[in-house]
């Protein structure tokens, strides 16, 4: 079957780097710890690599059937919980990201509960409408990282980044695999080939290398600046900005958090939108906002009972969890997929 | 689409707001004052807080009329930094709003006492607290400085950050912010911190007090304070009187070179910049090779002050580390004050009478 509602490949693109930015903005401080110049390029690189390698199976299989991974309703659940579960990820650091350092006397609950709802209802505006959207956020979003990046430059010091430490490929390899799972949008390749008119592997290895080309310059930015202590704050990027100014405009941070907000709504609505879709595929078409009020009432819930304890913290599970969910629709759908159309 | 943009927009605006200092929570403006200056004093475990801040009520019709009555100095006590700020927020009903904090101010008895990571702990993590405060030290209790007058500022605690910032500038004092101290936690550097001392009711900067792992070591007087400004890259001005010639030497500069000297590394000084004889007394001459024995005296001074009481302010464990991959920062912080260290001049004088330039010549 193929989608009616098409998207353009710039316009996945835009879209896919929009989502990402909210990341690089909110860069968690083991991303910097200990790691080398040519360290942090040897992460970009290697993790760039691995999931082009990730995407090549389902890229290959659809290029020529140009049909959606969701065959049957399995699939289109496990692909379903997959997106509420990244959106719980994104919510989970928001709140995380809220309690820690924006503001301690914040209301959370209410943020993360108007938060969802407003990105779901986007959801439900459909694709072509984001995608619209995400090339204005996303090109705002990098002008604006740049021009924080050009403001930082009085308080970088070469001298700031870590020397060469002999700890051999291990701690490369090792923050590769950190870092894997934080390019959740990885997991809606299979997902979102359908709706994309034109060479969407071309997106997809655009989006792979803008992301990475943004992160490693977040990265040294961050390091140059505050040194070994980027590693010791939550959110080292956002603690740097608070370094910089331009005249009598000092709070610098506040911005970062307007554009972050702006970025995590584009990705919020982007797999709320990918989650519709599967709820569509399983119970029809009358389905979309039932589904999306489940969804919202289901994260809220979710979201408020587990955002005890620091994000970093749970990291270690939910890697295992995101690693074997990656794995299922990257290489096993696609072989599926295959087999499928093969008989 | 439209609907979709205002929905995105509104959204986005909404959140903003609700994220704006003052607008998070239900704290009223009248339950706040507007912390401008902080004060440490007292001993580990009795810290008192002296806290210079505008009191929005009274700022009705701006605050450049009413800066002597709306700005005033209070004082709370506790176990802590943080402790003390809640125990002021119990006796005053106010609630501390330390965004629009300038300077930090600790006394030098509780810096010789406590570690300054220790004391300055709550304003390290907090996320208020802006990396761009200046952070000094001040003779005796710190009040004296939150209490003097403010000059021409509207905010008085403008006076001493200016003061700090002019000195900088001319090497009479160095300068250090709330992300040098963030900094040295992580142990990239040891952090130094400018002295005030009051004088008339005025702060007059005093030399610096230096730190190891945080903990004040030792102090430098003014000419070694100047040579630190210099080695540190913050002066832009450094005036020098000598045999009645006074010179300017504009945008001074340092490189350091670190070479491997057998098992341990030596490192080279070399400063350079352009210099001007602006003023003579009693028909003096200027002379190229007195103002190099000068800058290279009070650099080797300097150098020589910082090893005693091993302080690495100049990061040289860490510059040693990261163009000698074969050492690590620790092995070279350990060896640092018993390297060798030589001082070296590359000063271009000019002569206004006579439009000569003169190149210095290192003895």
């Amino acid at each position: 079957m193929t989608k009616k509602l098409q998207i353009s490949t710039s316009q996945l693109f835009w879209l896919l780097l929009a989502g990402r930015l909210s990341h690089c903005l909110l860069l968690p401080s083991d991303s910097l710890h200990a790691l080398t110049v040519p360290d942090l390029i040897a992460v970009t690189l290697l993790n760039a690599l691995i999931l082009l390698l990730l995407i090549l199976p389902t890229v290959w299989v659809l290029r020529r059937t140009r049909q959606s991974l969701i065959g049957s309703r399995l699939s289109a659940v496990i692909y379903g919980v997959l997106m509420l579960f990244v959106v719980y990820l994104d919510l989970l650091q928001f709140t995380d990201f809220a309690r820690q350092t924006a503001r301690s006397d914040l209301s959370v609950t209410l943020m993360t509960a108007a938060l969802i709802v407003t990105g779901l209802t986007a959801a439900l505006y459909g694709i072509q409408a984001l995608g619209r959207s995400a090339l204005v956020v996303a090109v705002l979003g990098v002008t604006l990282l740049l021009t924080f990046c050009v403001l930082l430059i009085p308080q970088m010091r070469a001298v700031h980044l870590p020397p060469a430490v002999f700890g051999g490929f291990h701690p490369v390899w090792r923050q590769t695999l950190k870092e894997l799972p934080r390019t959740a949008e990885i997991v809606a390749v299979g997902a979102l080939y359908p709706y994309v008119n034109g060479k969407p592997f071309r997106a997809y290895a655009g989006f792979i290398g803008a992301s990475g080309a943004v992160t490693l310059l977040v990265c040294i930015v961050t390091a140059a600046v505050l040194g070994d202590f980027a590693g010791l704050t939550a959110y080292p990027f956002y603690t740097a900005v608070s370094a910089a100014h331009i005249g009598i405009a000092e709070s610098l941070e506040l911005p970062v958090v307007v554009l972050w907000l702006g970025t995590f709504f584009i990705r919020m609505a982007l797999f709320g939108w990918l989650f519709l879709e599967q709820a569509q595929t399983i119970f029809g078409e009358r389905v979309r906002m039932p589904a999306a009020l489940t969804a919202a009432v289901l994260l809220i819930t979710v979201t408020v009972l587990t955002q005890r304890g620091t994000f970093a913290g749970q990291w270690g599970i939910i890697t295992v969890l995101y690693g074997a969910a990656l794995l299922t629709v990257t290489l096993i759908f696609p072989l599926c997929q295959r087999r499928r159309v093969s008989s | 689409m439209k609907r979709f943009s205002v929905i995105g927009l509104l959204t986005v605006l909404l959140t903003v707001v609700g994220l704006v200092p003052s607008c998070g929570s239900e704290t009223a403006l009248r339950d706040r004052i507007v912390v401008t200056a902080l004060g440490l004093h007292g001993e580990a475990g009795t810290y008192t807080v002296s806290v210079q801040a505008i009191d929005s009520l009274k700022t009705a019709s701006g605050l450049s009329e009413q800066s002597e009555a709306a700005t005033a100095v209070y004082t709370a006590s506790g176990g802590s930094l943080s402790a003390a700020l809640d125990a002021f927020l119990e006796e005053a009903g106010r609630e501390t709003y330390i965004l629009q904090n300038r300077l930090i101010t600790v006394s030098d008895a509780l810096c010789r006492q406590t570690s300054l990571f220790d004391t300055m702990d709550y304003l390290i993590r907090h996320a208020d607290s802006r990396s761009r405060v200046s952070v000094a030290v001040c003779r005796g209790d710190p009040v004296a400085i939150l209490d003097s007058p403010s000059g021409n500022d509207a905010i008085p605690a403008y006076y001493p950050v200016g003061i700090l910032q002019e000195g900088a500038a001319n090497g009479q004092c160095v300068m250090s912010t709330l992300l040098d101290v963030r900094r040295a936690v992580s142990g990239m550097a040891d952090i130094t911190l400018p002295i005030f001392k009051v004088t008339n009711k005025r702060p007059v900067p005093d030399g610096t007090l230096l730190f190891r792992d945080g903990v004040a070591v030792g102090e430098l007087n003014v000419r070694e304070t100047k040579g630190l400004s210099l080695l540190m890259g913050q002066a832009e001005t450094l005036l020098a009187v000598i045999d009645g010639v006074t010179y300017a030497v504009t945008s001074p500069h340092v490189e350091v070179d670190v070479t491997e000297n057998g098992t341990q590394h030596a490192y080279t000084f070399t400063v350079s910049g352009e210099a001007e004889a602006v003023e003579t007394r009693n028909g003096a001459s200027p002379d190229v090779t007195a103002l190099t024995r000068y800058l290279t005296a009070i650099v080797t001074d300097t150098l020589r002050a910082l090893d005693a009481f091993d302080c690495d302010a100049l990061g040289l464990a860490r510059l040693t580390a990261v163009r000698d991959r074969t050492v690590t920062q620790k092995t070279a912080r350990s060896q640092l004050h018993t390297c060798e260290k030589a001082v070296f001049c590359d000063i271009r004088l000019r002569d206004q009478r006579s439009g000569m330039e003169r190149l210095s010549a290192n003895e």
